[in-house]
């Protein structure tokens, strides 16, 4: 409708939609703000009982309740969604590279006078420690079994010579196992014992 | 595999490695007369392991038994022939101490000094130093800022990993110095003290011994004999700790306390949320 929009107006417009909202069945306009009610009621009424019908202390289980039946067929759904307990052993040929990148041990104890086994994540124990100071960092070779020394100096020669500019500092701590060399050399000391098969 | 023996007739295996790592329940012939040895030797799945298996006797304390010796066990050796770490043994056996200590030193705030309510000398006009109270923590008697407030407890956390390897560690430790005695079971002929004791001076056994079986309902005639003895005493496999093994001289375990303790400790130590242990905090 073109009217204006003035406050006069909106009243026209909010009766006129009133009006019509209010017309639902049963309810008659009789007058001018006059409502008269029929004698249909105006909600709905249901099929169902009353609260006070319900049936009281009365259970029926249907017949296809009473007899349970034990299956443990679909156990294997069941037992494929529960997480591992205990870290699974990598089926693999040992030195063999797998698509992720994982290189399975090959080194047998009594291969060289020292042994580094797998952690049981079955990773390298190689790991970098860096403290929170600019250039702290110390590379860690953990786990490390027989002659310690021996490790060390093989390390310490290897790394020497890949980076001949830096003068490596390296330490052999033998009551807990292992080799800290000050500096970031996880990549090199992970690929040099990767290279002897551990 | 780890085979834990719960009965004389059935055993469950925990499969370690495998494509569904779990419990197996498996039907074992174990011999029912004394007189057959015992051999319980464990085939573990450690390969590429540097460090062997340890055997152990398997003796009863039946000193009417022919011989002490009934038995050969078999022992996985990262719970009793790991490298001991006698750092992680001390901070084990200090934080067993500590972590329970409750300190009861106290001093009083300048609220709590009796006295000091108003102000010594006016604030202008004497030379002297402005104050407002007498027990402020500047004057002698007054009342202490920052000091030690009483029952403030000292409650820490060793670190999941380092309190493993503490139990690890001592374990090897008082395996390798011929510490640790492995038995069938703890059933004793007699209730008296002095059979215990007896037994014990023949076997050169310490003068202090810890029993640990798998349950905490020991034997009737042990639990007897141990009573009146305070230096011999009785644990189950849950109450195991780096300060009581360090107490004790001679630490005797049952077969099966043995075989608890290894299940127990190599699931901690091969499984996948292992880091999240040790990251998380202690939660009350």
């Amino acid at each position: 409708m073109a009217m204006r929009l003035s406050v006069g107006g909106l009243r026209q417009l909010n009766k006129a939609c009133v009006r019509v909202a209010v017309m639902e069945k049963g309810v008659t306009a009789v007058g001018r703000g006059m409502w008269k009610y029929t004698s249909r009621d105006l909600h709905t009424t249901t099929a169902t009982p009353s609260y006070s019908k319900l049936p009281r202390l009365q259970h029926t289980i249907s017949e296809s309740y009473e007899q349970v039946e034990v299956s443990t067929a679909e156990w294997p759904y069941v037992e494929r969604l529960l997480p591992y307990t205990t870290i699974p052993k990598p089926s693999s040929n040992p030195g063999e590279v797998t698509p992720s990148g994982w290189v399975a041990p090959s080194a047998q104890p009594g291969d060289y006078p020292y042994f580094v086994p797998r952690a049981a994540s079955h990773m390298m124990p190689v790991y970098v420690e860096h403290e929170p100071i600019l250039n702290r960092f110390v590379t860690r070779v953990k786990h490390v079994e027989g002659d310690i020394f021996a490790l060390g100096e093989e390390l310490q020669e290897h790394l020497t010579r890949l980076f001949p500019s830096k003068y490596i500092i390296l330490r052999v701590h033998e009551p807990h196992q292992v080799i800290h060399i000050k500096g970031q050399f996880v990549g090199a000391v992970k690929e040099f014992l990767f290279k002897k098969g551990f | 595999m780890l085979a834990l023996l719960t009965c004389r007739t059935h055993r469950l295996i925990f499969l370690t490695f495998g494509t569904s790592p779990g419990w197996q329940s498996e039907a074992v012939a174990v011999p029912q007369s004394l007189a057959a040895p015992l051999i319980l030797d464990e085939n573990f799945n450690i390969d590429r392991k540097v460090v062997e298996k340890r055997e152990a006797w398997i003796e009863t304390l039946d000193t009417s038994a022919p011989s002490h010796q009934v038995g050969l066990i078999h022992l996985h050796p990262k719970v009793f022939a790991d490298y001991p770490r006698l750092d992680i043994i001390h901070e084990n056996a200090v934080w067993q101490q500590k972590f329970r200590m409750v300190n009861t030193a106290h001093t009083k705030l300048r609220s709590e000094v009796r006295g000091g309510g108003k102000k010594p000398h006016p604030q202008k006009g004497l030379g002297r130093a402005r104050h407002g109270s007498i027990r402020s923590p500047l004057w002698v008697g007054g009342g202490r800022a920052h000091g030690p407030r009483a029952f403030t407890t000292q409650f820490y956390m060793l670190p999941f990993a380092k309190r493993i390897r503490g139990l690890t560690s001592t374990l090897s430790a008082k395996f390798s110095q011929d510490d640790l005695k492995i038995v069938e079971n703890l059933d004793l002929p007699s209730d008296e003290a002095g059979y215990l004791e007896k037994l014990c001076e023949e076997r050169c056994w310490g003068p202090s011994v810890l029993f640990v079986d798998d349950t905490d309902l020991m034997p009737r005639n042990i639990t007897i004999a141990t009573d009146t003895i305070q230096h011999v005493n009785l644990m189950p496999v849950y109450g195991l700790n780096v300060h009581s093994m360090l107490k004790h001289e001679t630490l005797v375990l049952t077969v099966s306390a043995a075989r608890r303790i290894e299940e127990r400790l190599l699931y901690h130590l091969n499984r996948p949320d292992f880091y999240k242990m040790n990251n998380e905090r202690f939660k009350k």
